[in-house]
């Protein structure tokens, strides 16, 4: 059947509001890569179950979008047919105040999820890089994080269940929407961070929690990493309960200071929730580490959760558009190490990165403007040689351009065969194309 | 009892048996061979008594590589395998698949790592979790996850079960402290996942082979995160006319955004059992009584208790005790501790359900369990960890009357449907093994069960890996579902 014709029954079976050819999808690009045949919208779980059941027959290829927050974060697909968005999935179906539970379709938005739980003092624990915009359903297919992981957890830890559109286009329910659930196999986290290779994400249910009293950061500034690295392990034995620790270069700081200044070096932020009597008592703990461990300087900033100054941090680690984002895992006490590899293999090529670097989750992020190309490859090959044999550290390059899954994911995943052998099982016919995820899946 | 001891599977003296004894032998040194009849019959059960299978031998290898050698062994022969850790387990997930042989890790034993400025601990599977906690307490950390069974049950035994316990509330269950695992594939490979990342790319993998029972291979070593110990904490026993302004206490305490570090009630029957035994000075005439504990830093902890005291205030508390020093609270803990134990003295067996209900639903669903029990004519005691919804009814009876037996599974079926009428699910932290088996319908529908029927078959083409557990139709459910009815 030829595309056009292909089309067209597409729309016979949406309606022609649900349906969007070539020209107008070009700009819905995954991997950087737009889709061959167009987009389809569908406006409830049973159209995206008859679209994906429409593909499947076809041997149309489909790539579940949501709000394009993360598209980048994946290598380029081997060619693809349909992008499945699911911006009109935009219902909140269960909110359950008093149980701190809240159910809604993946396409609604955190903007939305915000202004719903704020009143009520509640909030969704999560602030991945562009979370307003970002869709819950992109931020559980996409695992995407922020900051204040170290203290509330991952989409992992927050997700109670997904409803997911497989590859068949049955619906498939995982977890519920209860507290614990030990029935069966817990898909939830096999469909959590699965970057839409095994279905389409439709329904997503997290666990909430209460929105604290107050918030703020405070900042200690420091001379190199080591020292900035020190201080953070003497705040693993305080008595501190930190929402976020993070590590940022001068580059960051910079860009992060509404002033423009950074002097020093590395800046520790440490950001608190609770009472302003918590909030006080663990200030004067981290200002006695800071004097302890040799900072140079200290402030301190409002941080709440739906405040500029939390977004902005978050939305530092965007992947710039003519540039790269590089995330290299390790151990936390392994930052400093791994800061400096970045920053070597970046001035190669005289980039001069941002840096941001988890002291809890040991995840250091460098988005570095202006590298690309053979710059990228050299960079990325230097950082690999350095982390060699290092057990569990690895190494993802993200850019707005297709890049070749080895280029993405550049250190093997940790059973991939096993992956491999789930993905043949639950998507036997690549309704949802190969190339995306780690190992080729 | 379901299935009784000699439906089950017994090989016998044959040919094959002994050869199959001979290489296990051959592995682990034949001292390391459980044969006989009599070390094999210790092996028929786990914590769910209620249906026992005898395995054709017991293998207790040392290491990660022995563990890879039984399975390649058995996987060439055919021969299915469970893994078992202390056999705490409640829902029969430890139980021997029919023909099979039980790996035991418990020689596993050894702490392999305890890196503190990381908070990471490595260890083999056969660790008992109370052990990590007492490996790190001294350097102000914890493990998390604390069962009821903690100071007998092991680590890889948790990573099966995804287990939980009271303090899950606010710190979560295993799967949300596990960062990495050892684990033999059925075919004997190794699955190699580091602890060093929380950010290994691909499929999440710890977090769907916690809570799979054993089915998708054998857990050999975990890396889990260690937890600062909390700076201060509050514990208090809040008294109660009814369990409803009980249960209505806890739903008000969450709603007014508390997440205590533990909250957990028992009913009157437990209070009973409780005080006969150990005489705490609880008040026989309450009807129930929480435990509440709030944990954290120590600036605003008592303005928090203050609060909790209120909510408690506004739901007719009749007395709230709240322990001035650490003596006070570990009796106070002792108290739920000791809670199952003393059920002995109110009848010669007891059963623990395991469902899980939004917590709004307790005042209704805990009075439709009192009604069911009535309609069965059996006695249930209550105690459970209320801020999750996890209850624990626990049905009361006497395991020689075989009509009692079978009443008692009709009131558990009665409960399980309650329980998912209201919105919840079947298990929350014991499992499905093999007594959920028939709920698992009630909750999934077919083409969520064919899906966990793929998932399986990914790592276990041959089925050969703890048949029969967690998913209906597999291998060897059928004949434990037909000989649970001969027995009734």
């Amino acid at each position: 059947m030829s595309p056009d014709r292909l089309f067209q029954r597409l729309e016979d079976l949406l309606g022609k509001e649900a349906v969007a050819g070539p020209v107008e999808a070009a700009g819905l690009a995954v991997g950087g890569c737009s889709p061959a045949v167009g987009a389809v919208f569908p406006a409830s779980i049973e159209e995206v179950c008859a679209a994906v059941r429409f593909c499947s027959e076809n041997s149309l290829k489909v790539v579940p979008l949501g709000g394009g927050t993360m598209t980048e974060r994946c290598s380029a697909p081997s060619g693809y047919d349909i992008a499945l968005c699911t911006r009109r999935l935009n219902r909140v179906t269960d909110y359950q105040r008093e149980n701190l539970v809240y159910a809604a379709e993946a396409g609604v938005s955190g903007a939305r999820t915000v202004e719903l739980l704020s009143p009520n003092g509640q909030m969704l624990a999560l602030d991945p890089p562009g979370f307003l915009e970002a869709t819950l359903g992109g931020i559980v297919a996409s695992r995407a994080s922020g900051p204040s992981r170290a203290g509330y957890g991952a989409p992992r830890d927050l997700v109670l269940g997904v409803k997911v559109v497989d590859a068949r286009g049955e619906l498939i329910s995982a977890g519920g929407k209860v507290m614990k659930n030990a029935a069966g196999y817990d898909l939830c986290r096999l469909y959590t961070g699965s970057l839409g290779t095994l279905g389409v994400i439709v329904e997503t249910v997290f666990r909430l929690h209460p929105a604290p009293e107050a918030s703020r950061a405070f900042v200690g500034m420091f001379d190199s990493w080591e020292d900035a690295d020190g201080a953070a392990a003497r705040m693993q034995s305080a008595p501190l309960a930190p929402r976020a620790v993070e590590l940022l270069n001068r580059e960051a700081a910079r860009l992060y200071c509404p002033d423009g200044r950074a002097d020093h070096a590395v800046y520790l932020l440490a950001a608190f929730d609770g009472t302003e009597e918590q909030l006080a008592c663990q200030q004067q703990t981290f200002e006695g580490i800071l004097e302890e461990t040799g900072s140079r300087g200290f402030a301190e900033m409002e941080f709440g959760w739906n405040g500029e100054r939390h977004h902005s941090l978050c939305n530092l680690e965007r992947t710039p558009r003519d540039g790269t984002l590089l995330v290299l895992s390790g151990l936390p006490s392994d930052i400093p190490v791994l800061v400096s590899h970045l920053e070597e293999a970046c001035a190669l090529s005289g980039c001069r990165p941002l840096i941001l670097a988890g002291a809890v989750t040991g995840t250091v992020r460098a988005v570095c403007p202006g590298l690309a190309g053979e710059a990228r490859e050299q960079a990325a090959k230097m950082i690999l040689a350095k982390v060699a044999g290092v057990r569990g550290v690895s190494l993802r390059v993200f850019a707005h351009e297709p890049l070749p899954n080895e280029a993405v994911w550049t250190t093997s995943a940790p059973g991939v065969e096993v992956m491999r052998r789930i993905k043949d099982q639950l998507d036997p016919q690549r309704v949802f194309p190969a190339g995306r995820f780690p190992g080729g899946i | 009892m379901l299935p009784s001891a000699d439906a089950r599977t017994a090989p016998g003296e044959t040919a094959s048996n002994t050869a199959l004894m001979r290489d296990l032998a051959a592995i682990v040194g034949p001292e390391n061979v459980s044969s006989t009849t009599a070390e094999r019959m210790v092996y028929e059960a786990d914590g769910f008594t209620m249906a026992r299978r005898r395995p054709a031998a017991v293998v207790h290898p040392a290491s990660t590589a022995e563990v890879q050698a039984i399975v390649r062994l058995a996987a060439s022969r055919g021969i299915p395998f469970v893994a078992r850790g202390a056999g705490t387990g409640l829902s029969g997930g430890a139980m021997a698949p029919p023909g099979g042989i039980i790996i035991s890790l418990t020689r596993m034993r050894r702490i392999l790592d305890i890196d503190l400025r990381n908070r990471r601990l490595t260890a083999e599977a056969g660790v008992v979790n109370l052990k990590v906690t007492q490996a790190v307490a001294a350097h102000g950390l914890h493990y998390a996850p604390d069962p009821s069974s903690q100071s007998a049950c092991t680590l890889g035994g948790n990573v099966a079960e995804n287990a939980g316990g009271p303090h899950t509330l606010k710190y979560g269950v295993t799967m949300n402290h596990l960062l990495g695992l050892k684990m033999v594939l059925p075919d004997g490979e190794l699955l190699d996942i580091p602890g060093e990342t929380e950010d290994n790319p691909g499929y999440d993998l710890p977090g769907l082979i916690t809570g799979s029972e054993g089915t998708l291979g054998i857990v050999t070593e975990v890396t889990v995160r260690l937890t600062p110990l909390p700076q201060k904490t509050w514990t208090a026993l809040a008294v109660f006319e009814t369990i409803t302004d009980a249960t209505r206490c806890v739903s008000s305490i969450i709603a007014a955004g508390i997440i205590p570090a533990a909250l957990e009630l028992m009913d009157a029957n437990v209070i009973q059992a409780v005080e006969a035994a150990f005489h705490f000075g609880l008040p026989l005439d309450a009807q129930a009584v929480l435990i509440i504990e709030l944990d954290g830093l120590e600036a605003g902890l008592d303005e928090l208790g203050a609060r909790v005291r209120g909510i408690c205030e506004s739901h007719a508390v009749r007395e709230l005790r709240i322990a001035r020093d650490e003596a006070e609270r570990t009796a106070l803990w002792m108290c739920r501790k000791k809670a199952v134990g003393s059920l002995g003295r109110l009848a010669p067996s007891h059963c623990t359900q395991d469902c899980v209900i939004p917590r709004s639903a307790l005042p209704e669903v805990l009075e439709k369990i009192g009604l069911i029990a009535r309609d069965f004519d059996l006695r249930i005691a209550n105690v459970f960890h209320a801020g999750d919804g996890n209850l624990h009814p626990i049905v009361l009876y006497d395991d020689r009357d075989e009509e009692q037996v079978r009443r008692v599974l009709e009131c558990n079926a009665a409960i399980v449907r309650a329980c998912v009428e209201a919105g919840g699910t079947i298990t929350g932290e014991h499992g499905v093994g093999v007594e959920k088996l028939e709920f698992m319908p009630l909750i999934f529908s077919e083409a969520d069960l064919a899906t966990m029927d793929r998932v399986r078959a990914a790592f276990d083409a041959q089925g050969l890996c703890n048949p029969g557990k967690l998913l209906p139709g597999g291998g060897g459910c059928a004949d434990l579902v037909l000989n649970k009815k001969a027995a009734v």
